[in-house]
């Protein structure tokens, strides 16, 4: 799989020199002229072809100037600085660093992502929010590997404890090592830190935008030094087809979308509403085309894991090899009524359909309520003639001796399970915290205290950092005893 | 050397079959019948220091004698296992050993194994209070039931926590544990599919949960004469949160006075972490209808609104709580002579 004629890249950031008036033009062309100035030949055109260019982080330094040398990324703090505090709305900014192993504990997150930047001038990564939302997952992106930018905030400017409901900020932490850390994301990534402080008495929604476009900007600003040096490694992205023998394979990304604070972005826009589910080509997660603005840490898919997206990453892995991995259809749950969930299911079921799928692989964003949409949609799957495995988290209590699950089709009989979310484990204390001072979590086990997060504590998976998600992606399940 | 009692019926302490049903309780010393198969697979790894026997009739029907008699032994013996059976598809057998093992278990903290036929109730029953062994339907399959519920017994007795059901070959229990699999979600999924596209053997990880089905009760004879209440798990409480009613995943229910002809603006706030909650806070009574059901009283179409609203939070609750709150509840309406509810969810 290799990319014939390929013109060679124009560094953005000489483009941005050069050019500073007709960046906008660029990004503003509609996405069939993107395609006609595109080299690749038609049929290439359609199916999306990525380059993914990894430089390999192994340490970060915070520095007078960006760079990346031997694998250490620099930091210009100062640039950061600027970019981050020329939105008003943020009155502080400040870097930290943290390690895998060590003995920190990020609290007050509210996203993660990884910084990349596409070096060709036809589109950008996190399209709709960096330029207009022209198409991505082509081309070639450049990553900086083992690294991810964590946005935190001193104080969480989300309306907690006062009885908002969904749109309340959860306390989800990051342990970088310990037992916790085999539970939540980012965890095993070089974390660079933005620890910012809002101007307070911001709107939700002011505080929200602020925060999003900062974690954005930064990583965008941060990927700039791929932009002049050689990759240390290359991965072509192309789903379709390979060989007629294989089966297919297509995977369902069921996202989390309830309105502003518990939000997911399509290329920038909200997937609540009458949002339809739609097919997306994986290579277009790599690149930005979903951003998480959910702030149900525990039970978000944040940036991050969504750029770096496992089940994708799993079934590229064998495409071509074990099966055809034909593309990724974008749901979302919650839906108001049973109607609207056996609708989206069914839309799910035909455009998997439409992509000649034998088989499906799901994931959830959600719980309680979006389980429903997500039975909805196996049991269309399954109904279509298509094997439909879902991945679960499972309720079940601490004794994990109560029902695992709310709603369950009787079509779903090949289920992952994820790990039961409420078991507890005891998490020890640690050294250095990042991000705040005390952290409150809403749920039962310690309703609405606030506390130190040095010190050590029993914990269930609503207390980490996409927790739901990471007992499945670290390999955690249920097993009957 | 662990210390074993073994629990086995009339029949099985070879005194006799239905005839002797009703005998008391009674013990040996050292292993009889199916235990001398169990001592020789335990070799001197450990040894049965005693055997309880018991008539199928006299240990259910007198089920408390029984179990305190059968407690006194395995008091003064203090035993780190207890075998019972193998009862095979004996119900009576089969209840008995299971009983036996629960109460030892909660009183001393004794785990224990029992051998149950496919049919046996003691499953049921029985099988979250001890580790059941699957056996054959009738005692001709003997000689296949002693390995495993020996190895099982052995592992116990050293003070082992036995691995999974379907690991250790003992009937699953009901309890869902989390284990590291080495092999992330997605991987694991990505084979099952590939299995079953291909017609291979799959095995999913969560077998189907059936749920229960309620019933509805006889429609209202008279609605006009019948009192109505609010219950609600749209988490409306007072304003304060008095009793600290949680958000997310809570465990418990209230009742709250009304009084008035609506839920007051601003008296009220939301404990739900499951919907956007804005309007209900600024109009309660579109969660709780009190306002509609005070119209429907005054216009004599039901007899009486209730003058209260049973409040709890859905948002990521576990359905065995919510089972034990809807019990409470009913049993709370109950007593205040509420004939319906009217149920308003998110």
């Amino acid at each position: 799989m290799t990319t014939p004629g390929r013109r060679p890249p124009t560094p953005l950031r000489l483009l941005r020199a050069a050019h500073p008036d007709k960046l906008h033009a660029w990004h503003g062309s509609c996405s069939h002229l993107t395609y006609l100035e595109h080299p690749l030949n038609k049929e290439e055109m359609i199916v999306m072809n990525l380059t993914m260019a990894s430089y390999h982080v192994i340490r970060v330094e915070e520095a007078g100037k960006a760079g990346l040398e031997k694998g250490v990324l620099y930091l210009n703090t100062k640039d950061l600085q600027g970019l981050v505090l020329s939105d008003d709305r943020i009155t502080d900014m400040h870097l930290e660093i943290a390690y895998p192993g060590e003995e920190t504990r990020i609290v007050h997150i509210l996203d993660a992502m990884e910084p990349r930047i596409k070096p060709e001038q036809q589109a950008r990564c996190f399209p709709g929010f960096l330029g207009l939302p022209t198409t991505v997952g082509a081309g070639r992106t450049n990553r900086l590997a083992g690294t991810a930018v964590i946005a935190t905030a001193a104080t969480v400017l989300l309306p907690s404890g006062q009885g908002t409901g969904v749109q309340e900020f959860n306390e989800g932490v990051i342990d970088m090592s310990g037992p916790g850390q085999s539970r939540c994301a980012c965890s095993d990534t070089i974390n660079i830190c933005l620890c910012m402080t809002f101007r307070e008495n911001l709107s939700t929604l002011d505080f929200d935008e602020a925060a999003r476009m900062a974690l954005i900007k930064v990583s965008d600003r941060i990927a700039e030094v791929t932009l002049d040096r050689q990759p240390d490694e290359e991965t072509v992205y192309k789903t379709g087809v390979i060989d007629p023998d294989l089966p297919n394979v297509a995977y369902i990304n069921q996202v989390q979308s309830q309105g502003h604070i518990c939000r997911t972005f399509l290329y920038a826009m909200p997937m609540e509403g009458f949002f339809t589910p739609t097919i997306l080509d994986p290579t277009e997660l790599f690149d930005g085309a979903v951003v998480s603005g959910n702030y149900r840490n525990h039970l978000r898919t944040c940036t991050w894991l969504q750029q770096n997206n496992p089940y994708v990453l799993e079934l590229f892995r064998r495409h071509g090899k074990e099966c055809n991995f034909v593309g990724q259809v974008v749901s979302r749950g919650h839906y108001d009524d049973l109607g609207t969930k056996i609708r989206s299911g069914n839309f799910v079921a035909k455009l998997a359909a439409h992509l000649k799928a034998h088989a499906a692989v799901l994931s959830l964003e959600g719980t309680g309520n979006s389980n429903v949409d997500y039975m909805a949609t196996v049991k269309a799957l399954e109904n279509s003639g298509i094997v439909a495995v879902p991945v679960v988290h499972e309720f079940g209590g601490p004794g994990g001796d109560e029902e695992p699950l709310f709603d369950f089709a009787e079509e779903a009989v090949s289920v992952v399970s994820g790990g039961g979310i409420d078991r507890r484990i005891e998490l020890p204390p640690m050294k250095r915290v990042i991000g705040g001072d005390s952290i409150r979590f809403t749920n039962s086990t310690s309703y609405n205290k606030s506390f130190d997060p040095h010190q050590p504590y029993t914990a269930i998976a609503h207390f980490f950092f996409c927790g739901f998600r990471s007992l499945q992606n670290h390999g955690w399940r249920c097993e009957e005893y | 050397m662990i210390k074993v009692i073994h629990y086995m019926n009339q029949f099985g302490a070879g005194f006799g079959s239905e005839d002797k049903a009703d005998m008391a309780l009674g013990s040996f010393d050292g292993p009889k019948g199916a235990g001398i198969a169990f001592q020789g697979f335990f070799g001197d790894r450990a040894v049965i220091v005693k055997t309880i026997y018991a008539g199928d009739n006299y240990a259910n029907e007198f089920k408390e004698d029984f179990l305190n008699e059968a407690m006194e032994i395995i008091r003064a013996v203090k035993p780190d296992v207890l075998l019972a059976g193998p009862a095979f598809n004996s119900g009576r057998y089969g209840l008995a050993c299971g009983s036996l093992l629960k109460r030892a278990k909660e009183e001393f903290g004794v785990p224990g194994v029992a051998g149950f036929g496919p049919d046996n109730p003691g499953i049921a029953e029985y099988k979250k209070d001890c580790y059941g062994i699957l056996t054959g339907a009738a005692a001709n399959s003997m000689r296949q039931a002693i390995a495993p519920m020996a190895g099982l017994a052995l592992k116990l007795g050293g003070g082992e926590t036995p691995g999974p059901a379907r690991q250790e070959g003992y009937i699953p229990r009901g309890i869902r544990l989390n284990v590291y699999t080495g092999k992330s979600s997605a991987v694991r999924a990505t084979e099952m599919a590939l299995a079953r596209v291909a017609g291979q053997k799959w095995e999913t990880e969560l077998p189907r949960v059936v749920y229960d089905k309620v019933a509805p009760p006889a429609p209202l004879a008279d609605l006009s004469k019948a009192t109505i209440a609010l219950v609600s798990e749209g988490g409306v409480v007072p304003l304060g949160n008095p009793d600290h009613m949680e958000t997310n995943n809570s465990t418990k229910w209230r009742p709250y006075a009304l009084s008035g002809d609506e839920l007051t603006p601003g008296a009220f706030e939301v404990r739900h972490g499951g919907y956007l909650t804005q309007d209900v806070t600024k109009c309660p009574d579109r969660m709780v209808p009190y306002d509609a059901l005070r119209t429907l009283e005054k216009q004599g179409i039901i007899g009486k609104a209730h003058p209260e609203m049973l409040s709890a939070s859905g948002s990521m609750a576990n359905l065995s709580t919510m089972q034990r709150l809807g019990r409470e509840m009913g049993i709370y309406l109950k007593q205040k002579a509420v004939d319906a509810v009217l149920l308003t969810a998110t």
